[in-house]
């Protein structure tokens, strides 16, 4: 485990920036949706609110394919990558499909 | 406004809870929503699974750094949850409610007695960084989990986190980590359904949210603060009353 946790630092990187990266981009778009909501009426503040928390959605399925690339692209043969690409294309699909 | 700043507020305690013990919280948000706001059960549970999923990805990106979640067991445990998940309706209709609720009931007691009183032999607050322990029999009792958490309404890190505390003897503060990872896998899978059927109410929903993703991400800097058998006594008594809330909900009707 050990070792384990060592290759895991590659993945635990790139996890990292999308769900960094990911929630602020969330986070000031649901911001100024609220922020805007009073002065222009909720249409647009809705539909902020409705692509932040779409994007929000979205994250894991992001955070799971950037773990698979980095499993994978050390060995092809590794069952948790492609576990973690099964569970990526999975949630992507619910994503795009509804 | 009044009413903003006490869905912020919240929205920042079910995070602040949730970040710190590796849960998500919704067993605090579906109530609070439905019987306190009086939105829709559908809306409520909607509601709280987009709050665990906004509080797993901003404590998670706290823990990563801290290098604390173990990704590939969680991978490991998470497909076995989901599987449960899928037929935990099943597992509902053949026990029926109240049996699983009086067996939810004894496995949290005895997982929670179990935490409260075992001694790891070393200093406290220290832990050491033995390797997963009894990782079939996780894996099996994933499933009953995902099961379980399905029947009940909830994201499931309330059961995660004994399985891998107790029963793999994983080291408290990793498995918080990875308890946080997983949740966000679970709850995204259902928060993307209910976003796409337009079951959420979208603005008082989006401010709690934003309230979770600070409490959650101040819960996992308190983390490393609190004493491990302090962490784990909290977690025991939050099972507690969680195992309480829920008999009381299924027996006393209310």
């Amino acid at each position: 485990m050990q070792s384990q946790a060592a290759t895991d630092l590659g993945p635990s990187t790139g996890l990292a920036r999308v769900y960094t990266w990911g929630r602020l981009a969330v986070g000031l778009t649901i911001i100024t949706a609220l922020i805007l909501e009073p002065a222009t009426g909720g249409a647009l503040a809705d539909t902020l609110i409705k692509a932040g928390l779409s994007a929000l959605t979205l994250l894991p399925a992001l955070g799971l394919l950037v773990l698979a690339w980095s499993w994978l692209r050390c060995r092809l043969t590794d069952p948790v990558g492609w576990l973690a690409l099964a569970g990526s294309a999975f949630l992507a699909g619910a994503w795009l499909f509804g | 406004m009044a009413d903003t700043i006490l869905l912020l507020l919240l929205g920042f305690s079910a995070g602040l809870v949730g970040g710190t013990l590796g849960v998500g919280g919704g067993f605090i948000l579906v109530p609070v929503f439905h019987t306190a706001l009086g939105w829709p059960l559908i809306s409520a549970v909607a509601g709280s699974q987009i709050c665990v999923l906004a509080g797993s990805i901003s404590a998670t990106g706290r823990y990563l750094a801290a290098g604390l979640p173990d990704l590939r067991l969680g991978m490991l445990l998470e497909i076995p949850t989901m599987a449960g998940a899928a037929v935990g309706a099943l597992l509902a209709y053949l026990l029926g409610e109240k049996v699983l609720t009086i067996l939810f009931l004894l496995v949290a007691t005895g997982s929670a007695v179990y935490m409260w009183i075992r001694r790891d032999g070393h200093a406290p607050g220290v832990e050491s960084e033995s390797a997963p322990r009894h990782l079939p029999a996780g894996m099996l009792l994933s499933i009953l989990a995902g099961g379980i958490a399905s029947v009940l309404g909830v994201g499931g890190g309330i059961l995660k986190v004994p399985i891998m505390s107790v029963i793999m003897r994983m080291p408290m503060r990793r498995v918080v980590a990875t308890s946080t990872f997983m949740i966000g896998i679970t709850a995204a899978t259902s928060a993307i359904v209910y976003h796409a059927k337009g079951s959420l109410i979208l603005v008082p929903t989006a401010t709690v949210a934003m309230g979770v993703m600070v409490g959650s991400e101040l819960g996992a800097r308190l983390q490393h603060k609190v004493a491990v058998p302090i962490l784990k006594r909290m977690f025991a008594l939050l099972l507690v009353g969680f195992a309480l809330r829920m008999f009381w909900y299924t027996f006393m009707g209310s």
